[in-house]
């Protein structure tokens, strides 16, 4: 994949972030939930809505790094209009996709530009910080 | 000061040239001596000690036994009131609950907001447990002064908990001040962060706690000076080979030996003890006041030659004496500035330079004295030179330039 891509797309997200909110959303009607990363404090917090199975609507927002951030803006991309499964199939796949593991990549649009995700495993918790969030919420709503 | 010759003491240099290690406050490097000894412990005379009696046995034995006494000498006391623990942590968590019989709701436990959290949850924790209040001495402009936990103490106070120098951005105490309105309580200093290059002084406290890995030495080792009276008040940290008279065990009782034996049951680090030995020989060889001189002029050198940086930082402790410039970079996240990621290949990875990023195990001094998510902490050591902190400098100029990775 192009590098120059990579980067537009990541610089696309991270200074243009997609469905994102400020701190004072207050809408009931979403689930809201926040993720930490201990280490350097970065903090998301996610909205997000169901219509039944479906995940209707989702927003974030919060503060971190360039990657964190970033593949926040993505993740909401690419649950939103997802059923509860599909959106824990994705994420598992995200999982196993920045940790260089096979997975299925054609599940991904923009979160596609983390196939060097792999290389930064100190980064992980910054990749990872808003789908693991997310999956929290979506299998918290199954119980 | 010579420092390329102490830098030839520490082969890592040797393997890694471009290597601008300014973590010590986390680790200090270890110099070949420390290693060669332990190694030599292994190789030539692996034994237990205060068990069997065999040659080796008694080798350790008395390798163990200088440990302590160039120990208790480096720090003017008495042997018997060194302890050897497995870290700083384990220690102050170990002496908090041994005290947990004079933790009564009717009593107070006084610690800072600026206390790492291996001391401030061990206390934290007990003060839920037990119900009795716990006192928080509050910066004020980033300052904690002794007159700021001494007020905090009256005839209840049973504990002081407290930082010799705290791990963010370097706080001094004046203890000894601190020790003088000390009424009834025991007063404990964590000196993890000052002892490596400061003087200390252990008259009129209770315990200070040292960690190895940051005196030059080993980890899975840590010192604690305990004076007599906190001895006594003091439960045994562990139960089990050591701590008891041996022939007093029957069915419903024991009998728990005095003294240091009283807190080492279990075969202690006996390599690491051994290797700690020989980083105070290092310290003595160069001198505790020479690394503090050291350290203290590599901080003034950055305050004197940051001037074209000057803009692109907020550096928190300026004003403090010690061994930490605690800084971010303006508009930059500190994971962006220290590591590098898809879209950034300059960060302080890039120059090799270790630092320290995140909230250092101490959150309410980075959110609330400092009103930061997180910081950034270049902490020096006797290894580093004035070039050093020209590449930090350098390099914080460069990664400030990165437009990428600009909030």
């Amino acid at each position: 994949m192009d590098n120059n891509f990579k980067r537009e797309v990541l610089l696309h997200h991270n200074k243009t972030p997609h469905n994102r909110v400020d701190s004072t959303f207050d809408d009931k009607s979403y689930i809201k939930k926040s993720g930490i990363n201990p280490s350097c404090g970065d903090q998301l917090t996610m909205y997000i809505k169901f219509d039944g199975e479906e995940i209707s609507d989702i927003k974030h927002d919060g503060d971190g790094c360039t990657m964190c951030c970033a593949s926040a803006s993505i993740s909401t991309d690419e649950v939103k209009g997802k059923t509860k499964n599909e959106a824990i199939n994705k994420i598992e796949n995200f999982d196993k996709y920045i940790k260089g593991q096979e997975c299925e990549v054609d599940l991904f649009e923009d979160a596609i530009i983390f196939e060097d995700a792999k290389d930064f495993p100190n980064r992980y918790k910054c990749f990872n910080l808003a789908w693991s969030t997310i999956e929290e919420v979506v299998r918290e709503s199954n119980e | 000061m010579d420092t390329k010759s102490i830098r030839d003491q520490f082969s890592i240099f040797n393997n890694n040239k471009d290597l601008v290690y300014l973590d010590s406050s986390a680790t200090s490097l270890t110099p070949d001596k420390v290693v060669k000894a332990m190694d030599k412990y292994y190789y030539e005379y692996n034994s237990n000690i205060g068990r069997s009696s065999n040659e080796f046995a008694l080798i350790a034995q008395k390798e163990v036994d200088n440990a302590r006494k160039k120990i208790a000498n480096f720090f003017s006391v008495d042997e018997n009131n060194i302890i050897f623990g497995p870290s700083t942590t384990i220690s102050i968590n170990n002496i908090a609950r041994s005290l947990s019989n004079i933790m009564k709701p009717d009593k107070n436990i006084v610690v800072t907001d600026q206390e790492h959290h291996s001391n401030f949850l061990p206390w934290l924790k007990l003060s839920q447990e037990f119900d009795l209040e716990l006192r928080i001495a509050k910066s004020n402009e980033n300052i904690i002064e002794a007159k700021d936990v001494a007020k905090l103490v009256d005839e209840n106070t049973v504990v002081i908990s407290i930082h010799h120098m705290s791990n963010v951005i370097g706080n001094i105490i004046d203890f000894q001040e601190v020790a003088k309105n000390k009424q009834n309580a025991f007063l404990i200093i964590d000196g993890a962060q000052s002892a490596p290059h400061m003087k200390v002084d252990f008259n009129n406290i209770d315990a200070f706690i040292i960690s190895g890995h940051k005196m030059y030495g080993p980890t899975g080792i840590n010192i604690n000076y305990l004076s007599d009276e906190i001895q006594e008040e003091l439960e045994p940290f562990n139960f089990g080979g050591g701590m008891v008279i041996p022939s007093s065990v029957n069915d419903n009782s024991f009998l728990v030996k005095k003294g240091i034996d009283k807190f080492e049951a279990g075969t202690l680090p006996i390599a690491e003890i051994i290797g700690l030995s020989l980083s105070i020989d290092f310290i003595n060889d160069v001198g505790i006041e020479n690394i503090e001189k050291h350290v203290l002029s590599l901080k003034e050198y950055f305050l004197n030659n940051y001037e074209k940086i000057k803009d692109l930082v907020t550096i928190y402790n300026k004003d403090i004496k010690n061994n930490l410039i605690t800084f971010n970079i303006n508009s930059i996240n500190v994971h962006d500035a220290v590591s590098n990621s898809i879209i950034n290949d300059i960060s302080f990875s890039t120059f090799n330079i270790a630092l320290r990023e995140g909230q250092l195990c101490n959150n309410i001094t980075v959110n609330n004295v400092l009103g930061q998510k997180a910081i950034i902490r270049a902490s020096f050591g006797i290894y580093n030179t004035t070039e050093d902190v020209a590449k930090l400098i350098n390099a914080i100029e460069k990664i400030a330039s990165v437009e990428d990775i600009r909030s």
